[in-house]
């Protein structure tokens, strides 16, 4: 590695104050610290209390988000090999998936990292790699059918609008991927909603997902209506094949072990916060479980949903390892991300059953808790004082 | 304009761009959500609030050494009430579908910030001359924003701006579409927040 | 400090003075308006029954009058299906229970159709629209939204023409005189299908909308059943 090392110090005046190219000093300083490690120390959040540094932990969520990926390119296969009825291995199927997700990906990087440099040039700061990780999650959140110039326009949005305005990686309010979601989800509604995007299908076909089935049903059990759908429809919405991940969904997130693995990888490696993760599985789970108990009264089909569906029906578990556990826009104290977690799968229940607009709110139940994690923390750091006080005057 | 004071030149163009209502006095804004859709209805809005303020200004200005200070508010009030009615009424009875779509929002320039702030900020310390001035500025200024605000809007979520479709077919057809969150309220948002980030950089304003 | 009559006698000379002004800017446009709340809602109908002003630009006030004239008439019916001597324009059609204005396309004593107005909730808003009917008195001719709340490009699509047109030649009755209202499927209807003479194309990611609509259709319908049915009746 001596030569890189070389080659990297010999063009460096070039890029130092009064170099001939310093305005692009931000790009040289990527390419060194992506290659070498650093001895500078971290100034501004998120903070990582421990050994590695920011990039490391970043490229290690990319790391991370890899199976969510080679998972996604099977599934858009094998998806459409079922709705042309056609038979197929898994290596066309991969072949023909990753054809898919090449694209969206490459034009999410090339937008992304347009967006960063363009921002680091300005701003005269170095580059950040959390831009990295958003472009990882931004196609993971997408369905495979979704037009390029949208995935550019999105991207866009949600690096500017939902980062850098507020001041660049570390002052975000709002997750940058999932605000990418967002604009996408209401600006081209039709591209990203309804029954026709989640899978590649001839035309005029259908292909919606687990939870848009039971969505504005009335006077129906879920379960039922979803062991209909797998009679009549080619696709097959048995919890087991729903936790395998073998239905229509966004690219990343139909396979539940990968992201359970990747959940675990991330704790284990000391990432990201299992609180959240737990917190929310128990929001969900409780909610469900309250949503059940009140169905004989409604004749909203949602609220027939159990916990145990809810959990492998779209893509809750994706948000809420990948999205939720964002360390900038997550609550920073350890009992508000109980809370924090407790809300998000409480939310995504309520928004999921209560208005059939929305099939899926994970999305929303996250980014509205983005907005109350300061506030969350700030009673949890208030409490605190108040009881250390009480201790003192004793 | 020799015919001008400098001050009446500074009532007139001080609201335009150094204290613009909107941008930078974050005033009537919730008109500026409802109204941007289309840039006709923009333009629309922005006239009736010219005519309110202006007429509004003037007449406070003339009554503003016989209003009794107890119940000036009260005063103001009405007459910006009466104003507000009466173009209302002209609007239904000349520009019917123009008032329908913009339904209450005419109404509710009675409690336009804009209106109340100027009468009691300027208009009962000014001559006649200088507060119609100041009305028509800052009508002009709170309408400077409302109709950008509006073309954005109706170019990104339309594809046309002031009705004409700017936005060629042959694009649609290769799979353009339109912005559907510009139409929404939030759009408004957004446009409005990059309008005064644009506004506070080029007037050189740092966060307060 | 100014005396409290003084005050006193201020206020109610500007509230005088404002109050006058009000009022006569009030009585003197009311006629205006009154014109053109009418109108438009002639052009209302007129559109749901596919009538276009003639230099297909925008309908003028007095071609809508015109034509309107030389062709509808409006008339309120009873629970019954008997005409009344009411006047439409005292009917609220979307809260009145017990009386139904019905406005009835004739040419030279020749009935053309029937307009009905239609109303009900949707995903976020009350859509409010007319629905018009062939002569036969169960034939879809046309059906209009002057007024709604929906997503634009998902529930909004029921303004656009595509799905409008949907609507025509699709019947509400089926072959045993039965009232079944007008479906709207998921995706496109099937041809093939049994049911395909009552049912329209759905707009995509409008499941609610599509539903509501179908649901307050078939209500508004059924008030107006007793009265086709007489109708029926008497062409034997």
């Amino acid at each position: 590695m001596q030569w890189l090392r070389d080659i990297l110090d010999k063009v460096a005046p070039l890029f130092e104050k009064n170099g001939k190219l310093e305005i692009l000093h931000p790009l040289y300083e990527a390419t060194d610290t992506i290659l070498f490690s650093t001895d500078e120390k971290t100034e501004s959040g998120p903070h990582i209390r421990d050994n590695i540094d920011i990039k490391r932990v970043m490229i290690l969520v990319v790391v991370s988000l890899v199976p969510c990926y080679i998972f996604g390119a099977l599934n858009i296969g094998y998806q459409e090999s079922l709705t042309f009825g056609l038979s197929s291995d898994w290596k066309t199927n991969l072949i023909s998936g990753l054809l898919k997700i090449g694209p969206i990906l490459a034009v999410t990087f090339a937008t992304g990292a347009f967006w960063e440099v363009l921002f680091a040039v300005i701003r005269k700061h170095s580059i950040s790699e959390g831009f990295l990780v958003t472009c990882a999650l931004i196609p993971l959140t997408l369905p495979a059918t979704i037009p390029l110039w949208q995935v550019a326009v999105g991207t866009s949005f949600g690096i500017v609008i939902g980062k850098e305005i507020f001041g660049g990686v570390g002052m975000n309010i709002f997750n940058p991927a999932l605000t990418t979601r967002a604009f996408l989800y209401f600006t081209y509604p039709a591209q990203i909603s309804g029954d026709k995007v989640w899978a590649i299908a001839p035309d005029g076909y259908s292909g919606a997902t687990a939870l848009s089935i039971p969505a504005g049903q009335l006077d129906a059990n879920a379960v039922t209506l979803l062991n209909n759908a797998s009679i009549n429809t080619v696709f097959d919405f048995s919890w087991f094949n729903m936790f395998m991940g073998w239905v229509p969904g966004s690219i990343g997130e139909t396979n539940k072990i990968i992201i359970i693995f990747s959940a675990l990888f991330l704790i284990f490696t000391g990432i990201t916060s299992w609180r959240i993760m737990i917190g929310s599985v128990i929001g969900l789970v409780f909610t469900a479980l309250l949503t059940n108990l009140l169905s004989p009264y409604s004749s909203n089909a949602m609220l027939t949903i159990p916990p145990h569906y809810h959990l492998v029906m779209g893509s809750f578990l994706f948000g809420t390892v990948f999205m939720a556990t964002e360390p900038v826009t997550s609550s920073h104290t350890e009992l508000g991300k109980w809370y924090y977690g407790f809300f998000i799968g409480m939310l995504t229940v309520i928004i999921r059953s209560i208005n059939p607009a929305y099939p899926e709110g994970i999305m929303l139940a996250i980014l509205l808790m983005n907005a109350f994690a300061p506030l969350i923390d700030y009673f949890v750091v208030k409490s605190n004082i108040k009881k250390r006080m009480t201790r003192y005057a004793q | 304009m020799a015919l001008l004071s400098k001050k009446s030149k500074e009532a007139f163009k001080d609201p335009l761009m150094a204290s613009n209502p909107i941008s930078l006095q974050v005033l009537g804004i919730c008109s500026a959500l409802a109204v941007t859709v289309q840039v006709q209805t923009a333009v629309v809005m922005t006239l009736a609030v010219i005519a309110v303020l202006a007429a509004s200004n003037t007449t406070i200005s003339l009554l503003r050494n016989k209003i009794p200070g107890k119940v000036r508010i009260i005063i103001q009030l009405s007459v910006i009430a009466t104003l507000v009615i009466v173009i209302d009424q002209i609007l239904k009875a000349y520009m019917y579908d123009m008032s329908r779509q913009l339904s209450v929002f005419i109404a509710l320039i009675i409690t336009n910030c804009i209106v109340m702030g100027r009468a009691e900020a300027f208009a009962m310390q000014n001559n006649p001359k200088d507060s119609f001035l100041d009305g028509v500025g800052n009508g002009l200024g709170y309408g400077g924003i409302l109709i950008s605000v509006a073309v954005f809007r109706e170019f990104l979520g339309n594809g046309s701006v002031y009705g004409v479709q700017i936005v060629p077919e042959t694009l649609y057809s290769y799979g353009y579409e339109n912005m559907g969150l510009m139409v929404l309220a939030p759009g408004a948002f957004v446009i409005l927040g990059l309008i005064v980030w644009l506004h506070r950089i080029f007037a050189g304003i740092e966060a307060e | 400090m100014r005396s409290n009559s003084y005050t006193l006698i201020f206020t109610s000379l500007i509230t005088i003075f404002f109050g006058f002004l009000l009022s006569v800017a009030a009585t003197s446009l009311k006629p205006r308006q009154d014109i053109n709340i009418e109108i438009d809602m002639k052009k209302n109908i007129l559109g749901a029954l596919g009538i276009e002003p003639k230099n297909s630009g925008k309908w003028s006030i007095d071609e809508v009058q015109k034509v309107y004239k030389e062709n509808i008439v409006g008339i309120v019916l009873d629970k019954d299906g008997y005409e009344t001597d009411k006047d439409p324009k005292n009917i609220d059609a979307d809260k009145d229970m017990n009386f139904f204005p019905i406005y009835i396309h004739k040419t030279n004593d020749n009935i053309n159709g029937y307009v009905i107005p239609i109303s009900g909730k949707g995903l976020w808003s009350t859509l409010y629209g007319y629905f018009a009917i062939e002569p036969d008195c169960e034939t879809a001719k046309g059906i209009t939204f002057y007024k709604h709340g929906e997503t634009p490009g998902l529930g909004g699509e029921v303004e656009k023409k595509w799905f409008q047109d949907n609507f025509k030649g699709k019947k509400f009755i089926d072959g045993n005189n039965t009232l079944v209202g007008i479906q709207v499927v998921k995706g496109s209807v099937d041809k093939s299908s049994k049911e395909a003479y009552r049912q329209v194309d759905g707009i995509s990611g409008a499941t609610i909308t599509s539903k509501g609509l179908e649901v307050f259709l078939k209500e508004d319908l059924a008030k107006y059943q007793a009265y086709f049915n007489l109708n029926k009746e008497a062409i034997g």
